[in-house]
């Protein structure tokens, strides 16, 4: 006999859960390791249980169902469980199982789990579809208003506009806000993209910066100019992006 | 509006080739039929016709002016007679005077200019005619397009009004959700499925029912309120408290109907769907002097972004309290530090 599929569901909704548990009850190839109430658990739950699947609401409070999927390093395969049918191309783009559309009938989950075991049995995601697919969902996060940190388990929401200045440190990214920095795997230019164009600006390679942190802008020396930051701390400014800042700046 | 003749550089070719041909057909009469000189009649015919060409143009002003004052039929026969004359005798003066200056000494054709005067005031009568109708066909024609644009425009707003009031009304998400929970309850607990698919009947029914235009009791907006909150707090359990303070003498206030919906429809959103805790959402009516005052305000965390500027649904509020009361300062939002209220004055 095969192995039973190991399940988790992601929900901020009680009923919503309590439809899935029941529709769970009546499948005996499916097993419920985990029930999250929201993004924060559904990240460990998953590292801690390693789900082949889960059940994944996209409208939750503070880290939605595409931010949490930002965050994970492995990823299960996904049923998205929506009342909007908006989200449906993003999902799709994802590679996701299925779409299920709230509310949803026993068959049509039934279908849904079908899906999933055949695709595990047929093993047809491999390791670079899963690369593509963690890039596929950096891209499609677009702006973002905040960065989440993952230390370990633990995740730290940061709202873009508390950054100061952000250094690129070997495969990390060091975020500095008022009263610490935090690393977060993530190269310079998936930051750039995502951090809101008026707010910020990469003035070197290595250094993104927030704009309404300036003080001043500095000479040094013949050519090189330097950033002094509200906060006295200095960032230098690349020759090439000089220009660019003061355009920002409307110097 | 500018001139037409002036509106573009094809306008202009066409009317300056217009008066090349005109120019040309003249030379060509001047010289076969009656035998004059081919340098005259070519001097003849540029004097003549250039100088109507340029008070030609000008009269478009002359008709934008009559149009300005919108005179009566009477007026405006009398004021195109007024200035029909003058310009024709201007017309003829100026052309007659510069010919003879230059071929005074030319007896026969200044005899053929002086006897060919009357028939030359009968074509400037005729050129006139043509310009004016010219001018107000142009006129009429812009007033039509213009007309016609309007009105399409007016068709769309309507179409756009109508189509928001609609989509106003029921919140699909609320909708999805709440049919969701009414499935999951129908499994896990029947009888509570039962209650809540009456509120929520009940609750369609009142918005649907209800005619924009009128005003209800507030009593009554309070009891469908409470309806929507109930049903929300089957979806969010603890993460929603409702508290309320309506004293009765707040109730039979009238109010225009389905005026809160959006503002706790705003609580809920903001508030309850972004927080893990318990968000709670008051709803407080105050008597104020003329006024009664009511109080919506939520639990927010002020680190997710605040939405920029302002929904449809505070808008829509303000543009129906416009159109109710005549005023713009009966609805205020406040965003304090851990807390969201929006004020709504209602004059008693």
């Amino acid at each position: 006999m095969n192995p039973k599929l190991r399940a988790i569901i992601i929900e901020d909704e009680e009923p919503a859960r309590d439809l899935l548990k029941a529709y769970f009850k009546n499948r005996d190839d499916i097993d419920l390791v985990a029930e999250c109430e929201n993004g924060f658990e559904g990240i460990k739950a998953i590292s801690e249980n390693r789900p082949d699947l889960i059940f994944l609401d996209i409208q939750m409070p503070k880290l939605n169902g595409f931010e949490m999927l930002e965050l994970l390093d492995e990823y299960p395969e996904i049923i998205f469980t929506t009342a909007y049918d908006q989200f449906a191309i993003r999902a799709f783009e994802l590679n996701a199982v299925d779409y299920l559309m709230k509310p949803f009938s026993q068959e049509r989950f039934n279908q849904a789990i079908d899906k999933a075991l055949n695709r595990m049995k047929s093993k047809t995601r491999s390791k670079t579809n899963i690369d593509h697919l963690k890039k596929q969902v950096k891209e499609e996060s677009g702006i973002a208003n905040r960065i989440f940190v993952k230390t370990g388990n633990h995740i730290d929401v940061i709202p873009v506009e508390k950054i100061i200045y952000i250094q690129a440190q070997d495969d990390y990214v060091e975020l500095h806000i008022a009263n610490g920095k935090f690393l977060k795997k993530e190269t310079m230019n998936t930051m750039e993209q995502q951090l809101p164009p008026g707010i910020f600006s990469r003035v070197h390679r290595s250094s993104i910066i927030n704009l309404s942190q300036i003080n001043k802008l500095e000479k040094y020396g013949k050519e090189s100019y330097m950033v002094v930051l509200k906060n006295n701390e200095r960032v230098m400014v690349s020759k090439s992006r000089v220009k660019q800042l003061k355009e920002q700046l409307g110097i | 509006m500018l001139n037409p003749v002036s509106k573009s550089k094809n306008y202009f070719l066409s009317y300056l080739s217009i008066w090349l041909v005109i120019i040309s057909i003249h030379t060509l009469i001047l010289n076969f039929f009656y035998g004059i000189n081919g340098m005259i009649s070519l001097s003849d015919s540029i004097i003549f016709n250039l100088t109507f060409m340029l008070i030609g143009y000008a009269l478009w002003f002359v008709i934008r002016f009559n149009l300005k004052e919108k005179p009566s039929v009477f007026d405006m026969i009398f004021n195109h007679l007024l200035v029909a004359i003058v310009v024709i005798a201007i017309w003829l003066a100026v052309s007659y005077f510069s010919l003879a200056s230059l071929y005074g000494d030319h007896q026969d054709y200044m005899i053929f200019l002086s006897s060919s005067i009357p028939w030359r005031a009968v074509t400037g009568l005729f050129y006139y005619l043509l310009f004016v109708m010219f001018y107000y066909l142009i006129l009429y024609y812009d007033d039509l397009q213009e007309k016609l644009s309007m009105e399409s425009k007016l068709q769309n707003l309507v179409t756009q009004a109508e189509l928001d009031a609609l989509k106003s009304q029921i919140n699909p998400h609320f909708l999805f959700n709440s049919l969701n929970s009414i499935s999951s309850l129908t499994i896990t607990s029947p009888h509570k499925a039962q209650e809540m698919v009456i509120k929520l009947s009940d609750f369609l029914r009142y918005s649907l029912s209800h005619d924009r235009n009128e005003k209800t009791s507030l009593k009554e907006e309070f009891e469908n309120l409470k309806r929507y909150l109930d049903i929300e707090k089957i979806c969010f359990g603890k993460r929603l408290n409702f508290v309320y303070d309506m004293p009765e003498s707040c109730e039979q206030v009238q109010i225009p109907n389905m005026i809160l919906q959006p503002l706790i429809e705003n609580a809920i959103k903001h508030g309850v769907y972004k927080s893990f805790d318990e968000v709670r959402v008051e709803i407080r009516c105050i008597e104020e002097n003329d006024y009664i005052v009511i109080e919506i305000s939520n639990d927010y965390d002020p680190d997710t972004r605040k939405p920029k500027g302002e929904g449809i649904g505070l808008k829509n509020i303000r543009k129906r309290l416009q159109l109710i009361y005549l005023r713009t300062d009966l609805l205020e939002t406040l965003a304090e530090k851990m807390v969201f209220k929006a004020r709504l004055k209602i004059p008693k």
